[in-house]
């Protein structure tokens, strides 16, 4: 496929035919000259975090992404709220079972993991109420053979 | 030609702006460090739960444009972004309306406004529905979208001072709650002054940076210090009043008008 117009009038700039599309293109809502494009797991903890937004959750609209080879693990830093109640919400383009997740304290002692919710396929939410406040770590490993893409985000309530 | 009449057809159709009163996307690809510190709101969400702040008492009178230079801008478009926040608190939307218009003008000196001007009308939405929680993700979601437009300025330097400016007027706020209340919730840790004093790394070398930039990095450095020493109930109070004035001085400093 060449990707051109076959259209002879079309090609030509016939004015009849470039009418209506001027009109729809002015009609058409102006937008910034480049709009972010989102991953689909990004999209997916966006669409969750709404979710919880509905159960008295506030949303942070930050969405840190990552890519995970296969084996290795990332410690993000995060300073948490003891007053707060958090919902982590992590997706990931690997199969459910190939990513841990845990949170740990600032020397790197795990605080608390393994006990992840799968909401549904790659999608996973993690609520924590933190016994102090201060830097934390959120460590994801990728158990799995293959890179994984993930995205990370939080609500809190 | 022809082509670029239908592309431009083609992506106004398949990027339609969400429905209305939905907060717009944002964007996604931002650094690992943003989710380093926590926003305003989650402060002020645990501060709710211990103390009654009177939310509207904690308002601070905005200065009047231009400002000096850029970094300064930068800075008061995020004391802006938080007074937005603490009227979303306040559940004024009056007030969230009269900050937008303030950071419309700081969004203009920066040379953001023309490619940010969606996202305000949809602030001004949400705090005429009074819908809250969505003005506080759009505001988060403003921020993201203007260290995005910086990088693209190659004025990426400018971005810490935008989240600096939001958290020096975020601890402003804590402090006053916190001596109301005896509680200094959330500004009790050294190792939150030293997360903001690293944003500062961000910025050029110290000859190259704005004079209000020193004066904050001593501010941090010496909040840091005095929480770190903190033991008892006695130096906590005392620490917490110290904080207060010196967070309120340096504010009232660089809130100043223009000479």
């Amino acid at each position: 496929m060449s990707g051109r117009l076959h259209n002879n009038r079309m090609r030509r700039g016939c004015p009849a035919c470039l009418l209506p599309l001027l009109m729809l293109a002015w009609l058409a809502p102006r937008l910034p000259a480049e709009q972010p494009v989102a991953t689909a797991s990004a999209v997916a903890v966006l669409h969750a975090a709404r979710t919880l937004a509905g159960e008295g959750y506030e949303r942070r609209a930050t969405i840190v992404e990552h890519s995970l080879p296969a084996g290795e693990s990332v410690d993000l830093p995060i300073f948490l709220l003891l007053q707060n109640t958090y919902c982590f919400l992590l997706a990931s383009s690997e199969t459910d079972d190939a990513l841990s997740f845990a949170v740990c304290d600032d020397d790197g002692n795990v605080v608390a993991d393994g006990s992840y919710l799968p909401l549904k396929k790659n999608l996973h939410l993690f609520y924590l109420q933190p016994d102090l406040s201060g830097r934390h770590r959120l460590r994801i490993v990728n158990l799995g053979d293959a890179a994984a893409r993930v995205s990370l985000t939080y609500c809190y309530r | 030609m022809h082509l670029s009449v239908v592309a431009a057809i083609f992506c106004g159709l398949t990027t339609v702006q969400p429905v209305s009163g939905q907060p717009q996307g944002t964007d996604l690809q931002s650094p690992a460090s943003v989710l380093e510190l926590p926003s305003s709101p989650e402060f002020f969400r645990a501060v709710s739960k211990e103390a009654k702040p009177r939310w509207r008492q904690l308002y601070r009178a905005t200065p009047k444009l231009p400002h000096r230079e850029r970094g300064h801008s930068a800075f008061v478009l995020g004391v802006l972004l938080c007074e937005a926040l603490i009227a979303a608190e306040a559940r004024d939307a009056q007030y969230v309306r009269n900050s937008t218009q303030d950071i419309r003008d700081c969004l203009t000196l920066l040379g953001l406004a023309e490619a940010l001007e969606q996202r305000l009308p949809a602030i001004h939405e949400f705090a005429e529905r009074q819908n809250w929680s969505s003005l506080r993700f759009e505001l988060e979601a403003l921020e993201i979208d203007c260290q995005r437009l910086l990088a693209k300025q190659l004025d990426s330097a400018l971005s810490p001072l935008i989240a600096l400016g939001r958290h020096v007027r975020c601890l402003d706020v804590c402090a006053a709650i916190g001596l109301e209340s005896g509680r200094p919730i959330g500004i009790a840790d050294p190792d939150y002054y030293a997360a903001l004093g690293q944003l500062l790394g961000a910025l050029p070398a110290s000859g190259d940076r704005p004079a209000f930039v020193e004066q904050l990095l001593e501010l941090l450095e010496g909040l840091q210090q005095g929480w770190s020493e903190v033991v008892a109930e006695e130096t906590r109070a005392e620490q917490l009043a110290v904080t207060a004035e010196a967070v309120g001085h340096f504010l009232d400093r660089i809130m100043e008008p223009a000479q």
